[in-house]
């Protein structure tokens, strides 16, 4: 097991991220720029980051399961890969990229591994800063970044926190969990962002507010909050263990069983007994290596099934193909 | 009854959930029930989150008619959309932009990061906001001559003179 997932904490902090919100002071806003400015901004970007070895992919040059692919990988938003204008320029690692004309005219996001949001916010800072150099932002003395949305306005930055919380939704916990976050200013959502919902009991905690909060307060409470929920996930599994050992090995181990023998398997189907796999790992009753069940989550999701098959498929193919998938990596 | 959420307003919306075989009973008052049914949906979408915030204050209409002087965005179009047309139009909006912005955070003035080249700008301007505040102490301790000194200061700043550093204060 690597070093950054090595315990239990990671295992329930899937992945972090940081984005921030920004704009060219002398350009509209995307719902307002003619492809001339498209062409502008995307240019402009990469001037800026000459020196930084990013790859410039843009949209129009891609196909649509190339498109989808990155969205599966997290590398760009579902809006971005609607529009044949946009951009995204990928650090050589990518774990850095800069959406170039979605909502804002940047959107630059670094997204690492477990909750490590400091370290995510240094590099995303990184990137920023080096276009800052060379270019003015849209920015106000009062209300700091100015954002397309007011509700991104301010620090222009929001960080996430995915977390795997099986053993809170056994319990039918996670709405009290929700309900508690928001009060602090927080949002939860799904995993694929906004609107989408919550698959895989993969929860995204948020910062609600950008404005009148400095980014290493924003950084620290959700932080906080995360370490917090992540006690609370570790409390419900000991629950769960203490209840009944057995019940919980056994459900969680069905999954596993027809993980491993199942010759058809939805996106929907997949996401529900992988989270039970993946509680099973984190508790010991079968080993598998959490990096095993994340290459799954992302080979198996519809785009990139159908990279790797090289052709378009039916849903039925899609199906039949992901569950050989997983058969092959559990076995 | 009173809601099982707030405790303050009347329930009259009664949920009854079963899981895994077991039903739980909640007697909800309206609002909390909104409440709890968006964030039932994964949260408050942006879309949602703005017309409430715009429809709880009713808007002038003189207000629907703002325009952008420089992209021609108007105010009805933007609370429509949900998003603006340009930088210009947060300052075109006026006093509306203002109070979405303190509805929306809680806040309304910028305290984080800012970009390089305004760096020293603002924290002189921030030093002269502390340096105000510290003059309106003074003032109401009738310590007139520590407000006149401060006064000087502020000024300084304000022309862009380097100020030397007072008592307790950092140059």
């Amino acid at each position: 097991m690597s070093e950054e997932r090595k315990n239990l904490a990671t295992n329930i902090a899937q992945s972090c991220r940081v984005r921030l919100a920004r704009n060219y002071a002398d350009v509209p806003f995307p719902t307002r720029m003619t492809e001339a400015d498209s062409a502008a901004i995307i240019e402009r970007t990469c001037r800026a980051l000459e020196d930084g070895n990013y790859v410039l992919r843009r949209m129009s040059d891609l196909s649509r399961n190339a498109r989808g692919v990155m969205v599966e990988e997290h590398l760009i938003s579902p809006e971005l890969s609607a529009k044949d204008s946009a951009a995204v320029l990928l650090s050589p690692d990518r774990t850095v990229s800069i959406m170039i004309g979605e909502e804002d005219h940047l959107r630059v996001q670094a997204v690492l591994p477990g909750l490590q949001l400091e370290e995510a916010m240094a590099r995303a800072d990184r990137a920023d800063r080096a276009i800052e150099r060379t270019e003015r932002f849209a920015f106000d003395r009062d209300w700091g970044y100015l954002t397309a949305c007011p509700t991104n306005a301010g620090t222009g930055m929001r960080a996430s926190v995915m977390l795997h919380l099986a053993g809170l939704a056994m319990l039918a916990k996670t709405g009290q969990v929700i309900r508690a976050v928001s009060q602090l200013g927080l949002t939860v959502r799904g995993l694929y962002g906004e609107g989408s919902e919550a698959s895989g009991d993969l929860y995204q905690l948020s910062n609600q507010i950008t404005l009148g909060r400095t980014e290493e307060e924003i950084l620290k409470l959700l932080s906080d909050t995360a370490e917090q929920v992540i006690g609370n996930e570790r409390a419900a599994r000991e629950m769960l263990l203490q209840q009944g050992r057995t019940e919980l090995e056994d459900t969680l181990m069905r999954s596993y069983g027809i993980f491993t023998q199942a010759r058809l398997m939805t996106t929907k189907e997949f996401m529900t007994r992988l989270s039970n796999v993946r509680l099973a790992a984190d508790l010991g009753f079968v080993s598998v290596a959490p990096e095993t069940l994340d290459r799954l989550q992302r080979d198996v999701q519809p785009a990139t099934l159908e990279r790797n098959a090289g052709r378009k498929l039916s849903q039925g193919e899609r199906d039949e193909l992901r569950a050989e998938i997983i058969r092959k990596a559990l076995t | 009854m009173l809601c099982d959420e707030c405790g303050q307003n009347q329930a009259t919306i009664h949920i009854a959930t079963i899981i895994g075989g077991k039903k739980k009973d909640e007697n909800l008052c309206p609002q909390c029930w909104q409440k709890r049914n968006a964030q039932i949906l994964g949260g408050l979408s942006v879309g949602n989150l703005l017309s409430q915030l715009l429809g709880a204050q009713p808007q002038q209409e003189e207000d629907k008619s703002l325009r952008c002087g420089k992209c021609g965005m108007t105010f009805a179009e933007f609370q429509k959309s949900g998003r603006l047309g340009c930088a210009n139009c947060y300052a075109a909006f006026g006093e509306n932009m203002r109070k979405m912005l303190g509805s929306i955070h809680g806040h309304t003035h910028h305290v984080g990061k800012v970009p390089g080249y305004l760096e020293e700008e603002v924290r002189a301007k921030q030093q002269i906001d502390d340096l105000r505040r510290q003059m309106d102490e003074a003032v109401r301790a009738e310590d007139f001559e520590r407000a006149a000194e401060l006064r000087d200061r502020i000024r300084a700043l304000d022309k862009g003179q380097p100020v030397a550093g007072g008592e307790g204060e950092e140059a």
